[in-house]
């Protein structure tokens, strides 16, 4: 029994019904936190069993919009949810233990909502940056469909020298000139080795390395920050271009072997999260899991189940 | 059928070590619903983690509370730590969990005392601290601080424990032994203390875990869930751990169980002592949180178990931190053992929940 963690979606409609089916299958419940993001509230309710601690995230929860308490099924979730109301403003509803506004009684409402001009900038720099690294590293698994380019490697098109000279323009005359002198053996290498399938596909996965170190930089300018890469990049492919070719395709090798691993990671983490929701909170699932329950146990869950749907 | 009324219990009150308020209805002398009330030490700690960086936070964790300190600027950095990807060295991780023993062993002789207290034993209440005190000297020794510790870093430890000071920790350890069976005889044989605590506020099993209760209070109603039994760190190298557990589900199990958890703590120091691997206490963290990261991690504080939650937002400030301590989650257990119990037993009940108001307001 070691520690697992999972975080996993859930639509507010089934946010009840999910804690319900939950309890009978024998969860622990463990919290519920709120947390503040650009498209409204997202409320986490962690549960655990066998040491496996699962998330279900409700994202996007707007002012006003009414959250189902879960107290009727866990009464731990009260100092939460009063939490969650104060703290966040999220309208919750039918809370077992209602503080109503004066848990806290904070001076300022909804604190945890309130977010600086400087600390919105940082987070938008930061998240740019992100998408600018996840496109670079997307770019080199697609570039081997493509077929020119896969071939030769390194192709220099009209787009991609538009957008070197606009970075270009502010980076200082020494280091223009390194990068010129790293694009012109860039070229020259792709020449070479235009026939090595191998290496030509390899080549693209260069940038990883580059990715990696730059992320000291990340929070210095942003506007820097691609140019910086660029250049890196373009470092390192200098040093490949003088390198032996056989070491150089190793290393290549190396780097795209890495790449292809953090892929393989992203891509499994998550697969490994996704569960069939609407399919375990169905109906026929619920009714068929208060079946296997004792009748006290049945008889709690079925009319909390039936108070919230206003039967 | 007597008349109903509301007694107010708290904020201050002799038994509270911290302010906790309960607004007890009762008929006659029986407690028929105790609302609790908190609110009055909330400092906005998980708010401040927008506004310092991820290493400086670890300071302001270990400040929710000054009896689990060390256990909240380990869960922290441990949190930190999985959602950047960052393994620490296998002597950081003994390091650590030789510490988060040591302040188990502390706060259980803390709370032993602070029962002593309640239930009217003065001179047992002095022991329990005067024995405390040692174990206080072993952390003052080996970090320099005897409250707030600041030995946790992201990525490890800061200071290491040489040879000497480790045999310093086996001496004193085994140096209380003898002292403390005799106090905890006191606790656990006295038939005055045992009149006083058996049969008072009971929690069967089921509703204990119906109320997801955690920690000593929740083992003290059979159920056998302990944090450390899933092996993070340290623990999983341990020979043997069994949580332990009472199955008597009343105040008497709940200081059975607590009594009993300080040699069990003894014994992991001295099994990791006996088996900790030389080498670095840290590793060095750089960068900062990928841009919508999550994790979450659990630690069995003296308390409980404490849930952490952390999300990265790529800057080197973290976009939520989020600690549910193990009192709040417990809250909700003590409301239901103390209705139906006589007034008296009140504040005999809300002590052995072991209440941290601190760490539940942050």
């Amino acid at each position: 029994m070691a520690f697992q963690q999972e975080f996993v979606p859930l639509e507010l409609e089934q946010l009840h019904r999910a804690a319900a089916v939950l309890k009978v299958e024998g969860w622990r419940f463990i919290q519920t936190h709120a947390v503040n993001t650009d498209d409204g509230i997202d409320l986490y309710y962690s549960f655990m069993k066998d040491g496996r601690v699962v998330n279900y995230r409700v994202a996007g929860v707007q002012k006003g919009q009414a959250v189902p308490s879960i107290t009727d099924l866990f009464l731990a979730a009260f100092v939460f949810e009063n939490e969650a109301r104060e703290l966040f403003g999220v309208d919750m509803r039918d809370i077992a233990i209602d503080f109503d506004g004066a848990l806290y009684a904070p001076a300022q409402a909804e604190p945890m909502t309130i977010i600086t001009p400087e600390q919105k900038a940082a987070r938008e720099k930061a998240r740019k940056a992100a998408e600018a690294k996840a496109a670079k590293d997307a770019a080199p698994a697609e570039a081997p469909e493509g077929a020119a380019p896969a071939k030769g490697g390194f192709v220099m098109t009209p787009e991609r020298r538009a957008r070197l000279d606009a970075k270009l323009a502010t980076m200082s005359p020494e280091k223009v000139a390194k990068v010129e002198a790293a694009l012109k053996a860039r070229e020259a290498e792709a020449a070479a080795s235009g026939s090595n399938t191998a290496s030509g596909s390899a080549q693209a996965q260069a940038s990883a390395p580059a990715a990696d170190s730059r992320e000291a930089t990340q929070e210095k300018a942003a506007g820097a920050t691609a140019a910086t890469a660029a250049a890196k990049d373009a470092d390192l492919e200098a040093k490949l271009a003088t390198m032996d070719p056989a070491k150089a395709a190793k290393v290549r090798a190396a780097l795209a072997g890495k790449a292809a691993a953090s892929e393989a990671a992203v891509e499994a983490a998550p697969a490994a999260a996704e569960e069939p929701l609407a399919e375990r909170f169905a109906d026929e699932q619920l009714e068929a899991l208060i079946g296997l329950m004792d009748d006290e146990k049945a008889a709690v869950v079925k009319k909390a189940l039936n108070m919230k749907e206003g039967k | 059928m007597g008349k109903k009324s509301v007694i107010p219990f708290g904020p201050q009150h002799p038994v509270l070590p911290e302010p906790l308020h309960l607004d007890l209805v009762v008929e006659d002398e029986v407690v028929i619903e105790a609302v609790p009330q908190i609110g009055f030490v909330h400092r906005g700690l998980e708010r401040l983690v927008q506004t310092k960086d991820y290493n400086q936070f670890i300071y302001v964790a270990e400040r929710i509370c000054g009896i689990c300190a060390f256990g909240h600027s380990m869960g922290y950095a441990e949190t930190v730590e999985r959602l950047m990807g960052v393994e620490i060295p296998k002597r950081a991780e003994y390091l650590r969990v030789i510490w988060h023993e040591l302040s188990r062993v502390h706060s259980h002789i803390l709370w032993l005392g602070l029962a002593a207290d309640a239930f009217g034993h003065e001179a047992l209440f002095m022991h329990c601290w005067r024995l405390r005190e040692r174990v206080l000297d072993l952390f003052e020794k080996t970090t320099g601080g005897r409250v707030i510790f600041s030995v946790v870093k992201v990525g490890g430890v800061q200071r290491d424990i040489d040879k000497d000071m480790f045999d310093q920790f086996i001496s004193t350890l085994e140096g209380i032994k003898d002292e403390y069976k005799q106090i905890c005889d006191a606790f656990l044989t006295d038939p005055s203390v045992y009149n006083r605590t058996a049969g008072v506020g009971l929690i069967p099993t089921e509703d204990a875990l119906n109320l997801s209760m955690v920690g000593p209070f929740a083992r003290a109603s059979n159920v056998g869930y302990d944090v450390r039994t899933l092996g993070n760190g340290a623990y999983g190298d341990l020979s043997d751990f069994s949580p332990i557990v009472s199955q008597n589900c009343d105040c008497y199990a709940r200081m059975e169980v607590r009594a009993a958890e300080v040699p069990q703590s003894i014994d992991i120091i001295e099994e990791l002592i006996a088996k900790i691997p030389a080498g670095d206490i840290a590793v060095p963290v750089k960068g900062s949180p990928a841009v919508d990261s999550e994790a979450c991690n659990v630690v069995e504080q003296p308390r409980g178990e404490c849930f952490y939650y952390a999300k990265g937002n790529g800057t080197k400030y973290l976009d939520r931190m989020r600690m549910r301590t193990p009192t709040s989650q417990n809250l909700a257990g003590m409301a239901v053992a103390l209705e139906g119990c006589d007034v008296a037993d009140v504040n005999m009940i809300v002590l052995t929940i072991d209440p941290c108001i601190s760490c539940t307001e942050r």
